[in-house]
């Protein structure tokens, strides 16, 4: 299969990339690791006319933390994050969601800037990032800004981004002591999008009581979805069976998934529930380790 | 916290779902996707690019169409069909090479993204007579190919875990060609390959080869 026609360019500045973007619009893409926008051009589902390439801009692959922040450059690959000690330690989850993602080669190109700005429910990386609460970092003509994970996605394949706003970087909080973070999908076959999928990240005080408590949901919902009633029941709570067991009944019936070839509606609201439960006792057991 | 609306509902996303419910049309506003029909569009599109690759240590220069794919320039412009195309839509491995060192799906690459990177094929694994690599001697030790197809992507993906994961354990080796699909000869003997490489790579003599056949 071949893309229809398109002209390519691979600037080396942010500031040179975003006059191309201002310059070709809404008929413009940005290419990172091309890993959903070449299968999308190559079914012809998209022909953009200008293919922007930012993979040769400098500085967007970097993972760094600076005081209480984390912040992981657009460009940097799924492989990296999946190998990266100084993350994996804050943050188990990303050793969890990076090896349900695709396969070996596919980890080796995507990127999760890319994964984010592709607007897609069924990927992994938004549920991640509304359990860790993260803040998209978007430049523009007009300079840089922010916008919490809340507002990032707007519809399907469509998110806060302008078009001629790079996503630059994800910014993450770093977590307090006694935290911990979890996440699992349910998949068919390696590199199969997510039948359901549950991102968990809690944090515990002293005494067992639920302090912080954030739940993404992957692929059964037309947006990335926060279980905001899951997410209530657990804070302030210590984490008894019962409490996480209706924390993950809430988010069991305030999804909304489609009927698909992964399953129906009903088998797929069982296993969010199922899910959901689950990450919640493994972050807890992480947030306590 | 905004409450956006939620979109219509259709098949869930497209590329994935390649045999089942890919959406018919791509919706309407949702998203900016352009499909502009190819007559409208301007004259300078598509202006073709030079690029330059090495593969296998020797540097090639070509003038390429941009939507032209890294696996039709190495297997039609440069000739070297050992790189295979299997399914054409990421699943399968058959086309992986290394790009500056890293396992990739040269189906899914753009030429034009390769320009002045080093890329290594399965031609370069061994020259003509020489000596067969330890991988390629333990995937013919442990009759690790039948048809031989997926066998390139194999020893390619192959390569960078056993430079990645010198002594992996049998899980991280499944787990590390999770990305290649074999239809023939069953993944045991490939496996087994990949452990006679390991073995010989650390100077350790692999385990005695008693291939299965399933
Ligand atoms: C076989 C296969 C299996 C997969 N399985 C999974 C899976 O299980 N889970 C999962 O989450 N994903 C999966 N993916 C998707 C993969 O992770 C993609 O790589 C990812 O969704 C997109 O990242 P990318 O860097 O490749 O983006 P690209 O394909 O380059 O871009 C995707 C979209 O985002 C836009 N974009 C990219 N970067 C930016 C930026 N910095 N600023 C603004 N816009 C930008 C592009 O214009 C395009 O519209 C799979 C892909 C394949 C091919
Ligand atoms: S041909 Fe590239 S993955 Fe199958
Ligand atoms: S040897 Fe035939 S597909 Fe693997």
């Amino acid at each position: 299969m071949i893309a229809a026609d398109f002209n390519y360019e691979a600037p080396t500045t942010l500031d040179e990339a975003i006059s191309l973007l201002q310059k070709y619009g809404d008929e413009a893409k940005i290419l990172s690791g091309g890993h959903s926008l070449i299968p999308m051009m190559k079914l012809r589902f998209a022909s953009p006319e200008h293919i922007i390439d930012i993979n040769n801009i400098p500085g967007l692959s970097d993972i760094s933390i600076a005081g209480d922040t984390v912040h992981i450059g657009a460009l940097v690959r799924e492989a990296q994050i999946e190998h990266s000690a100084q993350l994996n330690e804050h943050f188990p989850i990303f050793a969890d969601v990076t090896k349900l993602i695709a396969d070996p080669q596919v980890r080796n190109m995507g990127t999760i800037g890319g994964n984010l700005a592709h607007g897609d429910a069924a990927n992994d990386h938004p549920a991640v990032m509304i359990a860790l609460n993260a803040t998209v970092i978007a430049t523009g003509p007009d300079g840089v800004r922010s916008i919490p994970i809340d507002e990032f996605f707007l519809g399907f394949y469509m998110t806060a981004l302008q078009p001629d706003e790079i996503l630059t970087e994800i910014q993450i909080p770093m977590p307090a002591a006694g935290t911990g973070s979890a996440y699992h999908k349910l998949e068919r076959k390696v590199g199969d999008y997510a039948t359901a999928g549950a991102a968990v990240q809690l944090t515990l005080d002293g005494n067992g009581v639920c302090t912080y408590a954030g739940i993404g949901l992957t692929n059964v919902n037309p947006l990335p979805l926060r279980a905001e009633r899951s997410e209530a029941a657990l804070l302030g709570k210590t984490l008894t069976d019962e409490v996480i067991a209706e924390a993950a009944q809430f988010a069991a019936e305030d999804c909304n998934p489609s009927a698909d070839l992964r399953g129906d509606e009903e088998y797929k609201r069982a296993m969010v529930g199922v899910l959901v439960k689950r990450m919640i006792h493994k972050a807890a057991e992480r947030a306590v380790a | 916290m905004t409450t956006p609306q939620p979109p219509p509902k259709t098949g869930g996303g497209a590329v994935r779902d390649s045999f089942g419910d890919l959406p018919l049309l791509k919706q309407e506003g949702a998203g900016g996707w352009s499909n502009v029909a190819q007559a409208n569009k301007p004259e300078t599109i598509n202006m073709k690019k030079q690029i330059t690759v090495t593969v296998n240590g020797q540097a090639h220069t070509a003038e390429v169409e941009p939507r032209l794919l890294l696996v039709h320039l190495i297997r039609e412009n440069l000739n070297m069909t050992g790189t295979h195309i299997g399914c054409d839509t990421s699943s399968c491995g058959a086309c992986t090479i290394l790009l500056d060192g890293k396992s990739v799906k040269s189906c899914t690459i753009l030429a034009v993204q390769a320009n002045g990177k080093s890329i290594a094929t399965v031609e370069g694994m061994c020259a003509p007579g020489a000596p067969l690599s330890n991988l390629q001697e333990g995937f013919k030790e442990n009759h690790g190919l039948h048809c031989g197809f997926c066998t390139p992507g194999m020893m390619m993906r192959a390569t960078e875990l056993l430079e990645m994961n010198p002594d992996p354990t049998e899980d991280e080796i499944r787990w590390g060609i999770s990305g290649n699909l074999c239809r023939c000869t069953g993944y045991n003997n490939i496996v087994k390959a990949i452990q006679y490489a390991s073995a010989k790579n650390r100077g350790v003599e692999p385990a005695s080869t008693e291939p299965q056949f399933v």
